[in-house]
């Protein structure tokens, strides 16, 4: 369905925004790109998206060329740039129709697809207000309502939750994931569990290079442990690495006169039951033992340490 | 043609609605009349004639043409707006004449609102209406080469107000051959002669009397064609940069 081939952009001749990005995404797949900000993430999305022509490289979606063919191309797509740009003076009604009729959407299916995404994006108490008007989670909304409109075969989101509060981000997950039944989705996110909530798959940019490409399982190895002992323990670091399924241990800085370690495990079953036993045979009396919610920060410092172990 | 038109008619309300596309048709409106009736002495002249009016329109068109477009694409890029337009399966081309149509209503609309200057000097004896004709069609000729010039500036810049200076600028290079301190200066020489051919106003000149020659209303066309060609080629240039 879309099939981004070693896709490179270079801004302003010497920086790369993108470096060699390549993948395939089948009909049906929700995909979460996800790394740190100015990764690379928005950049593909312009190119996918046709906004952008790529320094070198090709994107085909639905079979189309997106630049020898990107009319044919951009009918497929449904696209939430980034904080869902409007225009502001216009009423929502307005601008949805607006937007059909841009879309080519013939007069007499205008109505039934304008009640689907307004009902789908439930925007149904703000039809008549202006843009300007609303809050940030509407706007994202009816920047969903704008993507959709034409019950585009793919949609492309960019940060789809971001400056949304926890309710309006659960309902958009969970539009998501409806949407995921039947269409392709590309969503972009710097929040790891946004990922492992909505996506199939994941495909993470760190500085311009595709860095993993496979199903989500490959996220949930690797887990980390934290585990606080009572008092100074000065070999609890040494004890701890010890432990089979402890990868590497790393000691962390106590305030309160406590010893704490961070343990990088293979998230084998029964772990922490493992580590309470040998706490008990250690004799130390744990405080806290808990599996650390595992971020994107944690893998993006996991795949740093993963390269310069490679190269050194 | 229907999404030129939906496009064109979006930036038509949005332009009526923007406090900015307001005051600078008032103004165009007041500068327009305040030129007639006092600087150019109307009531004092009593003659039925709207030359007074007329031989300003070059200078009103250069204000009000870079004022009623400088919004169009700076404003677009500005807030991201257009990332959604240039995302939607449009051609530039399609973009370009959705902008400029809605720009050349507004022009429509503001000269209208002059429609005042005729009536007046119509009722001061009898009005010759073949040169009011042929103004407001030079009006809108030449006015819609400086709405061309306006997106063009509106496409190169992210702030309105950078577009209104640069459009303002470019606009009055038009002008220059035809200032007559020049004749002054280099006493009628024949090449100064040939350089005014491409001077906006001066072809306004035989417009403005009521003649209507198709050399001159094919200069203004293919100035706006020009202008008009260069914003979707720029358009099209975005795509590969940022």
């Amino acid at each position: 369905m879309i099939n981004a081939e070693r896709l490179v952009q270079e801004y302003g001749g010497s920086f790369r925004a993108l470096d060699d990005v390549s993948f395939e995404i089948p009909r049906g797949e929700v995909v979460g790109l996800v790394g740190p900000n100015g990764a690379g993430k928005t950049t593909t999305m312009k190119i996918l998206t046709g906004y952008l022509v790529p320094t070198s490289g090709r994107a085909t979606i639905a079979g189309h060329d997106m630049i020898d063919d990107r009319l044919a191309a951009q009918r497929h797509i449904g696209y939430l740039p980034e904080s869902a740009p409007l225009y502001k003076d216009m009423l929502v009604q307005d601008y949805l129709v607006l937007i059909a009729k841009l879309r080519e959407i013939a007069t007499r299916d205008r109505q039934r697809r304008l009640s689907a995404v307004i009902d789908a994006c439930a925007l149904g108490e703000v039809l008549t207000k202006p843009v300007a008007h609303l809050s940030k989670g509407y706007r994202q909304r009816v920047g969903l309502a704008q993507a959709m409109v034409h019950d585009p075969s793919i949609l492309i989101l960019d940060e789809p939750t971001s400056g949304l509060d926890p309710n309006q981000i659960l309902d958009i997950r969970e539009m998501i994931r409806g949407l995921g039944q039947e269409k392709t989705v590309i969503l972009s996110t710097h929040i790891l569990s946004e990922v492992e909530a909505t996506c199939d798959r994941a495909l993470m940019i760190v500085a311009g290079r595709l860095h993993v490409d496979e199903p989500l399982e490959t996220f949930r190895r690797g887990h980390a442990v934290l585990m606080r002992v009572l008092g100074q323990v000065d070999d609890l670091r040494e004890r701890a690495s010890t432990v089979a399924g402890v990868q590497r241990a790393e000691s962390i800085v106590d305030e309160t006169g406590n010893t704490a370690v961070r343990l990088h495990t293979d998230a084998r079953e029964g772990l922490l039951s493992t580590l309470g036993s040998c706490a008990r045979d250690a004799g130390w009396t744990i405080i806290e033992l808990t599996r650390e919610h595992h971020d994107l920060e944690d893998i993006f410092r996991s795949l740093k340490l993963e390269k310069e172990e490679a190269t050194s | 043609m229907n999404r030129t038109f939906a496009i064109a008619g979006r930036e038509f309300r949005a332009s009526l609605s923007s406090p900015l596309g307001y005051v600078f048709m008032l103004l165009f409106v007041i500068v327009g009349l305040s030129l007639f009736f006092f600087v150019e002495g109307f009531f004092s002249s009593g003659e039925a004639s709207t030359r007074g009016f007329f031989k300003w329109i070059p200078f009103l068109m250069l204000l009000v043409g870079p004022a009623l477009t400088m919004r169009f694409w700076a404003d677009e890029r500005k807030t991201g707006t257009y990332e959604v337009l240039a995302t939607l399966p449009l051609t530039a081309t399609q973009l370009v004449w959705g902008k400029f149509l809605a720009a050349f209503w507004m022009l429509g609309l503001a000269l209208l609102l002059t429609i005042g200057v005729p009536i007046v000097a119509s009722n001061y004896g009898e009005l010759d209406w073949g040169p009011v004709v042929g103004g407001y069609t030079g009006a809108l000729l030449l006015g819609s080469a400086y709405l061309a010039i306006g997106l063009v500036c509106s496409a190169l810049v992210q702030e309105q107000l950078l577009a209104l200076f640069l459009g303002w600028a470019v606009c009055g290079l038009t002008l220059l051959p035809d200032l007559a301190f020049w004749d002054s200066l280099f006493q009628n020489a024949q090449w100064l002669l040939e350089l005014r051919s491409i001077g906006f106003a001066s072809r306004f000149d035989s417009i403005e009397r009521g003649v209507l020659d198709l050399r001159d209303l094919l200069f203004y066309l293919s100035a706006t064609g020009f202008f008009l060609y260069l914003n979707v080629a720029l358009l099209r240039w975005r795509r590969f940069t940022t």
